[in-house]
């Protein structure tokens, strides 16, 4: 059963600036693009640099590709791999890798080299943490160009989760990266459209077109840099004055004062996932459902949105995006009433009085005040108490929090993140939340191969997680990026990410 | 105990010091560059082996003493986050942030000098007055927003500039020098103000000794006196301000460096910050330290040159 005739769902991706006209000129050969990231990038070995940074995946992406690709709409295509298709319940899946790929040093890239890099993530001892999200048991290579994913379960959301560049999904070389030691995470080595000159910390990382890609017709640039640029002012300047040609941006004065400027064009993307206020459901008073609903009915989301963003950051009732193809028509959402926030509380007959946990940023603050000025209005005092980055992860993970701030990444499917969010036996549950129902429609997510029973099984849930009000949904994924008006051809920014393979600049 | 080996004693007091409130002072900072490499979603048992493959579960004061004996010997150790050595860490970024320190100093005081002795030529005339005002309108700018008004007003409105990164030397002067004009600029727009102030004071002082009386007596141009014979001994001041304010230079170079994209020292250290990596920020800090001491040392040492009676007095204790 071929992959491509069952695509989980048709997909309204909101791509504004990715517009018609731009895409009926041919694509033109030639050109150097330099492209403005936020952060240097941590390595581009996936176990010694742990995570990457949207930044790190721009760059990685230039010289490292994953198994399948994702259309604008969200269709899958072929990549490294031809096809992906499952046995029958969807426990094992078998990669067709595509034929006479080579690495950048010119050994051939097989079905071992795929089975390698993954079971390298899963073993245990290189403590890979990205592996928690991984519903792969092993990989095998029994040719040179079949790979066999043995899953630990049924699991139909494998080849999307494959097919968004990640830290995980993005392939390199194991026996390449192992020959060089410590030296391969600043020298690295893959099979995409551009092969890696220079990386200057903190400066620049330089990329060439790769003339052996397999890709005849791409890449269209002869030359791509990246540059660190971390003050985000001087970092618009730049693009204005044409130092860079594309940047990522966040912040929203200047992504306002872009969208009048004719030179510079705005690319948009409302991926899946959401920004979120988790509850501790195990804590009191939070254990009480009424004080969870009166807690959901006094935010009100949409107005401190606008306020928070100047009105960029779409509000959705549920955490999917319109990239997941999920549409639910009723998500059962509490809407804003402090009123009836303040009668449940009555009702609850005690004094409320919650901590927020909040990165000490001023993103983090500015998130808690309005929190906290919501709150107030339906009689629940809120206490903000600002710590850093790494200090909120471990109160988090060890559920020693009242209410904070998350963040459910950009992911092509929506399964690895809702199942380790809120099934009762995940360990990043850490809202302790525990629904029987909740679990068994989690699984029809993770497990049928049945599109639309995976909607439904993802509609139901929301009603309920909704109704529950464990985690507040806040605003959308959204990324940016500015490019100068005559750069073309840059596809949706998944997880923030910018590609630049079949970037071309217009005349 | 002859005045160098005084100097070098507190040479290594000092790095003692600082060396040892930095690693206690970044070892209480809430965080962990385990989680940090890692990720959020690292196990619990996955952090602590880290942590112990990193050496961080032994107490703190065996991990500093034990940094301390490779530091002494040249080994820094090396980043926790990516496990580049923090010795050539540092030397790849130090002449960017030397050039840029010198360019700063070069601008300050290429400010400075003139604007005090334009100004004490008439103290409290209309230069004297606008340059006062000039002074304190840049002393109370922070750099951060200097550096973008700048960039907004070179590379944006005027097309003169680049608005960020560096070009090494290697491939251009001129580029080079371009991409470090608006940096230094930042800096010394900034830092010029507390010179010319002091050295504006000094020179009031000296133009009342009777030397100045005498050379005017003898009826040399009022430039030759104020170059020749009232600038130099006029000077001490700035100059000990001048070494003092490395200190405050190397804090304006960390935000400089993140404005302008500068791969410098000052970036290595805030990125070491953030990501929690101990050994970077301890060995960074423990450069600059001695840096500060040794550039402050030199000061010391210029006095003697400038002016043979202190010369004297050092030789004699």
């Amino acid at each position: 059963m071929a992959l491509f005739s069952r695509r989980f769902g048709l997909v309204a991706a909101l791509a504004v600036g990715f517009s018609a006209p731009a895409l009926a000129q041919a694509p033109v050969r030639g050109g150097a693009l330099t492209i403005g990231v936020e952060s240097d990038f941590e390595g581009f070995d996936p176990i010694r640099a742990g995570v990457y940074s949207n930044s790190t995946v721009t760059a990685a992406s230039l010289f490292y590709e994953t198994l399948m690709r994702l259309d604008d709409k969200g269709n899958l295509l072929p990549a490294l791999a031809l096809s992906m298709t499952p046995n029958e319940d969807g426990s094992v899946w078998t990669a067709k890798i595509r034929p006479n790929v080579k690495w950048h040093d010119g050994t051939p890239f097989t079905a071992q080299a795929v089975a390698d890099h993954f079971n390298r993530l899963l073993d245990p001892a290189n403590r890979f943490a990205g592996r928690a999200y991984l519903a792969i048991e092993k990989v095998e290579a029994p040719d040179d160009l079949t790979a066999v994913f043995k899953m630990r379960g049924p699991n139909a959301a494998l080849p999307r989760t494959l097919a968004q560049p990640t830290v995980t999904t993005l392939i390199i070389p194991v026996k390449i990266a192992q020959e060089k030691g410590a030296d391969y995470n600043r020298n690295p080595v893959g099979t995409g459209p551009f092969v890696f000159k220079e990386w200057r910390a903190a400066d620049r990382l330089v990329a060439e077109r790769n003339p052996n890609y397999w890709d005849k017709d791409k890449p269209y640039l002869d030359r791509v840099t990246v540059r660190p640029l971390p003050d985000s002012d001087a970092r618009y300047a730049s693009l204005v004055k044409g130092d860079v040609q594309v940047i990522w941006e966040d912040r929203a004065e200047n992504i306002v004062k872009a969208k009048k400027d004719k030179n510079l064009r705005v690319l948009q993307w409302v991926g899946s996932g959401a920004l979120v206020i988790p509850l501790n459901t195990q804590r009191e008073p939070l254990n009480d459902k009424r004080v969870r609903q009166a807690v959901s009915m006094a935010l009100n989301r949409k107005a401190n949105a606008a306020v928070l963003t100047q009105g960029l950051r779409p509000v959705h009732d549920d955490p999917y995006g319109p990239s997941s193809g999920i549409e639910c028509k009723d998500t059962g959402a509490l809407k804003y009433d402090p009123e009836a926030a303040r009668k449940l509380i009555a009702d609850y007959g005690k004094p409320v009085k919650l901590t927020m946990t909040v990165t000490a940023t001023p993103r983090g603050r500015e998130g808690a005040q309005v929190f906290q000025a919501d709150m107030k209005k339906a009689g629940i005092d809120v206490e903000i108490k600002p710590v850093d980055q790494t200090q909120l992860v471990k109160e988090a993970l060890t559920r020693d929090f009242q209410v904070t701030g998350w963040r459910i990444i950009d992911l092509a499917d929506v399964d690895p993140q809702m199942f380790a969010n809120f099934h009762s036996k995940s360990p990043i549950n850490f809202s302790g939340y525990n629904n029987a129902e909740v679990d068994r429609l989690l699984l029809v997510g993770r497990t049928s191969l049945d599109e639309n029973k995976r909607k439904a099984a993802y509609c139901d849930l929301i009603k309920i997680l909704n109704d529950d009000a464990v985690w507040l949904w806040s605003g959308s994924n959204i990324d940016f990026a500015i490019t100068r008006a005559n750069v073309r051809g840059i596809p949706a920014l998944r997880g923030g990410a910018v590609q630049v393979e079949s970037a071309w600049f217009a005349k | 105990m002859p005045w160098l080996a005084r100097q070098l004693v507190r040479l290594v007091v000092v790095l003692f010091c600082v060396t040892l409130l930095t690693y206690m002072i970044v070892n209480i900072l809430p965080g962990d560059v385990a989680i940090v490499i890692l990720g959020n979603l690292a196990t619990p048992e996955d952090i602590a082996g880290l942590r112990a493959d990193l050496g961080l579960d032994r107490p703190m004061l065996v991990r500093y003493f034990d940094w301390l004996g490779s530091a002494l010997s040249g080994d820094l150790g090396r980043s926790y986050r990516n496990g580049e050595p923090v010795v050539q860490a540092i030397i790849d970024r130090l002449p960017v942030s030397l050039q840029l320190m010198v360019m700063a100093q070069v601008v300050a005081l290429g400010i400075a000098i003139p604007v005090a002795l334009l100004s004490v030529r008439r103290p409290g005339g209309l230069f004297d007055r606008i340059s006062a005002s000039a002074a304190f309108g840049f002393l109370a700018m922070p750099n951060f927003m200097l550096g973008i008004v700048l960039i907004y007003l070179f590379s944006v409105s005027f097309d003169l500039l680049p608005a960020t990164g560096f070009t090494p030397m290697s491939e251009g002067l001129w580029d080079n020098l371009e991409s470090m004009i608006l940096p230094s600029l930042t800096l010394g727009l900034i830092e010029w103000t507390v010179l010319m102030r002091v050295l504006r004071s000094d020179l009031l002082t000296t133009l009342k000794e009777d030397f100045i009386l005498l050379a005017r007596a003898k009826g040399l141009p009022p430039w030759r006196v104020l170059l020749q014979h009232a600038l130099r001994p006029s000077s001490f001041t700035l100059i000990t301000i001048l070494g003092l304010n490395i200190g405050g230079l190397i804090g304006g170079a960390v935000i400089v460096e993140q404005i302008f994209a500068l791969p410098g020292v000052g970036r290595l250290l805030l990125g070491g910050i953030f990501n929690r990596d101990l050994i970077l920020v301890q060995g960074t800090v423990a450069f600059i330290a001695v840096g500060f001491v040794v550039i402050n040392f030199l000061v010391d040492m210029l006095y003697a040159v400038l002016d043979p009676r202190v010369r004297h007095v050092r030789f004699r204790s």
